[in-house]
């Protein structure tokens, strides 16, 4: 299921915390079929930007620790 | 007046004494300030020599046992007086010498006081303002410093930048650090080092002394040519105690040689080690942070809503089921209610059906409009009629009225 445009631009936080509102909604018990579908087609899309984020995150922070160490050990 | 001399017609000596005499005494006596560099006595007389307090001149002078009984007893070389005194030249051996007529101790309280007064002035004059105090480089490339030779401040200096920092640079200036050399010599090293583009900051160190050896570091010259350099200064002079005016007029002060060195030069390995420190802190915190953020998408997928799919159909199949069985439940009871309604009405209709009376033998006799055929006259020859039995129906023509039967 294709990351929607929206939500590729969205920030991290941004991301978060909409994905919050969406497993709020869809715990209440959302009025139709069609509307629980789009729920949880846009909170699995919004977990999984989170998770871009933080998978690029923490690479980032690996990447700078392996130069930050070859950096001390040269 | 006689021809002057000429070489044809010399002056004797005498004359020319006389002259010089003249000449000499006609200065009269001065108040002078200097300080005694040799004290000789013989025969109740003193002869010693008097030297300049800052620059390089010398003169002799004479104290007769009787102005000697007036004056303090305490007179010593090295003490730094003011002497009432007439110059006296001495025709029979050629030589000049001064005539104490009265001599005293440049009293340390004097000292202080001029020096206090030279305070306020440099100070009205805004040479000690905070705002002209220039910062200190964090990593000088070279270091001048300004010390005696081979003097314990200029090991401390040396060791203790070195301590800290091994890579240090210096450019060392040697230079008198008491008497009455100071002033110059200092003064010239501090502008060498002052138009030295390596240098960045110049320290000025002596260890402690007496506050005598340590009035050069408040000369005024001394103090302006610091004033105006472009580097920044810092004075190390004596102890903590000691405030020559050096200190007001530099860039920093430091109490001591030792404190100099520290001030000036960072802790290499201390900084290198706080850089390390700060980088780890960095490192941890960012994890920590990601771990959090984490946890938490986590904590959200995991939730059942999130976690699988097949709930929204399920329930929603589920509750579908539910009416479903429902529908099928409440369908059934009614077919049921019907069933026993229509029980019912054909049980009514049957009681209300001329069946019966049919089975008695009767018939009912039905014009084709279905209407029931009660009276002859309805019938007339040729009509046609349904006759309904107990069981079935049939088809008959009336032959029109008769009498009744038999």
């Amino acid at each position: 299921m294709p990351t929607p445009q929206d939500v590729r631009s969205l920030s991290y936080e941004e991301a978060r915390d909409e994905l919050v509102r969406v497993v709020a909604e869809l715990e209440q018990g959302a009025p139709t079929l069609e509307h629980s579908l789009a729920l949880w087609e846009r909170g699995e899309a919004l977990a999984s930007r989170c998770e871009e984020w933080l998978i690029g995150a923490r690479a980032r922070l690996e990447a700078a620790r392996t130069a930050e160490s070859s950096a001390a050990g040269a | 007046m006689d021809q002057g001399p000429s070489v044809d017609s010399p002056w004797p000596v005498g004359l020319l004494a006389a002259k010089i005499q003249g000449y000499i005494d006609r200065l009269g006596s001065v108040w002078v300030e200097g300080e005694i560099t040799s004290w000789g006595l013989s025969g109740g007389n003193v002869y010693g020599k008097l030297k300049d307090v800052t620059g390089d001149a010398t003169v002799s002078f004479t104290v007769w046992s009787s102005v000697r009984a007036r004056t303090p007893a305490d007179l010593k070389q090295g003490d730094r007086v003011v002497a009432l005194v007439k110059p006296n030249y001495w025709v029979k051996g050629g030589t000049l010498t001064m005539q104490v007529i009265d001599m005293r101790h440049v009293g340390l309280g004097d000292l202080l006081e001029r020096l206090e007064r030279l305070r306020a002035q440099l100070g009205r004059e805004g040479l000690f303002e905070q705002s002209r105090k220039r910062p200190l480089p964090f990593l000088p490339h070279c270091i001048g410093l300004i010390t005696g030779k081979d003097s314990d401040a200029e090991k401390d200096v040396l060791r203790n930048a070195q301590l800290r920092w091994p890579a240090v640079r210096f450019r060392v200036l040697h230079a008198a650090v008491q008497g009455n050399r100071v002033v110059d010599e200092v003064t010239a090293a501090v502008r060498e080092l002052d138009r030295d583009p390596e240098v960045d900051v110049i320290v000025i160190a002596r260890g402690g002394g007496d506050f005598q050896n340590l009035l050069g570091f408040s000369d005024e010259g001394l103090v302006r040519a610091v004033s105006a350099c472009a580097t920044p200064v810092v004075s190390a002079i004596g102890h903590e105690a000691d405030r020559p005016l050096l200190d007001e007029v530099a860039d920093l002060r430091a109490s001591t040689p030792t404190d100099a060195a520290k001030r000036v030069v960072p802790d290499v390995t201390e900084e290198l080690a706080r850089v390390r420190q700060a980088r780890a802190r960095l490192g941890t915190r960012l994890s920590t942070f990601l771990r959090t953020e984490v946890d938490r998408i986590e904590q959200l997928r995991t939730r059942p809503v999130l976690a699988t799919s097949a709930w929204i159909v399920d329930s929603r199949a589920e509750e579908l089921g539910r009416y479903i069985a429902r529908g099928a439940e409440l369908v059934t009871r009614g077919l049921d209610e019907a069933a026993i309604g229509t029980k019912e009405l054909s049980a009514q209709l049957r009681a209300l059906s001329p069946q019966r009376t049919l089975d008695r033998g009767y018939a009912i006799a039905q014009l084709h409009d279905g209407s029931v055929l009660r009276a002859a006259a309805d019938a007339p020859r040729g009509t046609a009629l349904a006759l309904r039995l107990a069981s079935g129906t049939i088809g008959a023509v009336s032959d029109g009225p008769t009498a009744t039967p038999r």
